[in-house]
């Protein structure tokens, strides 16, 4: 695969990288260290050419969530993100209407109750399309909101919807619409909210742990990318991208250990992810440790092995 | 640009003209879209229309060993030449190649191959919409009910509590009970797939699975009968999901059929738990008895029920309590 034309992070991607970053931790979302398979960046540069929404899907630790923020800074866009939960509402996402303020405003009577309009509190995709009129929707409604220079916003934006299987399964079917016009109406004042016309379409990225399978006509709308749990050789590369490569390859010897484990591990013990390998290698780099012994052996159980069911207590 | 409609060829061209693809990058473009590049296991025949050469099937990328065994069609001579764009074979009939490579069937009994799955038995296209349907709670997190806010207010009440409209939710997860009593064996594995799917649109670490036999009064669990337990319904708001023919399957007078009593104490139970219960039955409604389908809402496992027959079906039970 070839085609870079719209985004390419050859030679960027380790630009503002801290070198053996001994605190951050492996699912970093600050956009500052990222490995780009091709695949990955063929689907980017697929979704900016198609104006399509980006869905990544994968195993924990594949960097699904982390890809936004590295596509953000490389393209030189307004990073923003929503973490969708099991209470999430696709109406959250487009904007929230504070109607215990209005009500309240009204039953202090006089002056206190305002225009609808000053009750509607803008989410992230109102942020997206048209982040002018976001700002000025914050400042009616009396909300702090951060400034952002005339380029930043020239530039668009890149919204990361994560984890969006976590809400329930009407949710993405209700932003089909949002994210195929690119526009929406709150439904309390009739407000036309519309994406710029002379900004490029925002990339939206969403992330799936496939917890729940995803309605097929959200599935036929997006570029579809599934991001595959990294070899050996993958995870070695991304420690080096990290800083938390050895002279002597101990953290290649590491990668091959996490995968023997990950292609062993069943039932009650978690499969060790990207983040679980960079966790061990640091905490094996912190305390000098070689890769026998008591030590390394403790590492591995707490670091690589993670339970994911609370132990059985006695009778 | 405005992208309402499905992703469709338009894409991969607008794509691949964008980014200068190669056939190669083409291909991987095309899968990131969602148009499956699927390899034909047999060969696809192209028929030749050129008027001036012999029309024959070409299985593309044979060898040309068994392109020879293939028959080869000739022009027939005396056959008036007609102005077509298409032109006709007069070969004897073109066999296709796999006719002569078929082979006996095993013996009875010597298949490896599993037997067919079974058709499911609702519609596949509505099923995520059925269960989604019957297993979503209603708590009250909708919209502001102002109807309900005029009518207090109206009458110089004071608001305790923002009212709001009861919205449908996946997020208590569900309690599936699994009927394991003879009765139900033609479905098992209907049970296996449903439970399977309701795994996949709840969410698998939100499903707890038990199973039981007669009714689950009379003790469910997980794993081999010996280790099952009183049953105890779930947290308050939690759906009760039952895969079961509520006894109308069974001989009346068969062990593990429970009757109509049993039932409804059952249901009693999980009402006042604060539980929805909603029943799957792969029978039609007028063979459960009427006091069973007021208690709890019978679902018909079955390709008419629809995703509205649901809602109606399951709407009274899945109101919020409080």
């Amino acid at each position: 695969v070839d085609a870079t034309k719209h985004f390419e992070p050859k030679g960027k991607a380790r630009k503002g990288r801290k070198e053996g970053d001994a605190t951050a931790g492996g699912d970093r979302l600050d956009g500052l260290v990222y490995v780009w398979p091709r695949p990955t960046v063929l689907a980017v540069n697929v979704a900016l050419a198609t104006a399509r929404p980006l869905l990544v899907s994968g195993p924990p630790g594949t960097g699904k969530s982390s890809l936004a923020p590295n596509v953000a800074r490389i393209t030189g866009r307004r990073y923003l993100h929503e973490f969708v939960t099991s209470r999430t509402q696709a109406r959250d996402l487009l904007y929230r209407f504070d109607a215990l303020r209005r009500l309240r405003d009204a039953q202090a009577g006089g002056t206190a109750l305002k225009d609808d309009q000053a009750y509607v509190v803008p989410g992230v995709l109102w942020d997206a399309f048209d982040p002018e009129g976001a700002a000025a929707q914050r400042e009616l409604a009396g909300i702090e909101g951060g400034r952002r220079s005339r380029r930043e916003l020239a530039a668009g934006a890149v919204v990361l919807l994560d984890e969006i299987d976590k809400a329930d399964p009407d949710v993405p079917n209700s932003l089909l619409e949002a994210l195929g016009e690119l526009n929406f109406t709150v439904d309390e004042t009739g407000f036309l909210v519309e994406a710029k016309q002379d900004r490029p379409t925002p990339l939206v990225i969403v992330t799936t742990n496939d917890e729940r399978e995803l309605s097929r006509p959200f599935l036929r709308r997006c570029v579809v990318l599934t991001l595959p749990a990294p070899d050996a050789k993958g995870l070695a590369r991304i420690a080096k991208e990290h800083g938390l490569d050895d002279e002597d390859d101990l953290h290649v010897r590491v990668a091959e250990r996490v995968v023997e484990l990950r292609d062993a591990t069943t039932g009650s013990e978690g499969s060790p992810s990207t983040a679980e390998y960079l966790d061990a290698l640091r905490a094996r780099r912190s305390l000098e440790t070689p890769l026998d012994g008591d030590v390394w052996e403790a590492i591995e159980r707490v670091a690589l092995l993670t339970p994911t069911e609370p132990a059985s207590t006695p009778r | 640009v405005r992208r309402r409609a499905e992703i469709y060829v338009g894409d991969l061209v607008l794509a691949a003209r964008a980014l200068d693809a190669s056939p190669q990058t083409a291909v991987a473009i095309a899968e990131l879209l969602g148009f499956a590049a699927v390899p034909s296991a047999e060969p696809v025949q192209v028929l030749e229309t050129r008027r001036d050469e012999t029309p024959e099937l070409t299985p593309q990328g044979e060898g040309e060993a068994e392109a020879e065994d293939e028959p080869v069609a000739t022009e027939a001579e005396a056959e008036p030449v007609v102005p077509s764009e298409l032109t006709r074979s007069t070969a004897s009939p073109l066999l296709p190649s796999w006719l002569s490579r078929l082979e006996p069937l095993d013996a009875a009994g010597a298949a490896t191959e599993p037997d067919p799955e079974p058709e499911p038995l609702f519609l596949p296209r509505w099923t995520p919409g059925i269960l989604a349907a019957a297993v979503s709670a209603r708590d009250r997190e909708g919209p502001v009910d102002v109807d309900r806010i005029v009518r207090r207010l109206a009458h110089a009440r004071p608001l305790e509590e923002l009212p709001r409209l009861p919205w449908p939710t996946l997020r208590h997860g569900a309690q599936i009970l699994v009927d394991a009593s003879s009765g139900l064996d033609p479905f098992s594995r209907d049970q296996v797939h449903l439970v399977a799917r309701l795994r996949r649109i709840v969410g698998s670490e939100r499903v707890e699975v038990l199973r039981f036999v007669g009714c689950p009064t009379r003790g469910a669990g997980t794993g081999p009968v010996r280790t099952w337990m009183r049953y105890e319904p779930p947290r308050t708001g939690k759906p009760v999901v039952l895969l079961t023919d509520l006894g109308v399957g069974l001989a009346p007078f068969a062990t593990d059929r429970a009757g109509t009593g049993e039932w409804l104490a059952f249901a009693e139970r999980v009402r006042a738990a604060g539980c929805p219960l909603v029943a799957f039955v792969p029978y039609p409604r007028v063979r459960v008895p009427r006091a069973l389908r007021r208690a709890l809402a019978v679902v018909p496992w079955d390709r008419t029920t629809s995703i509205g027959a649901v809602r109606r079906l399951v709407g009274p039970v899945l109101e919020p309590t409080r």
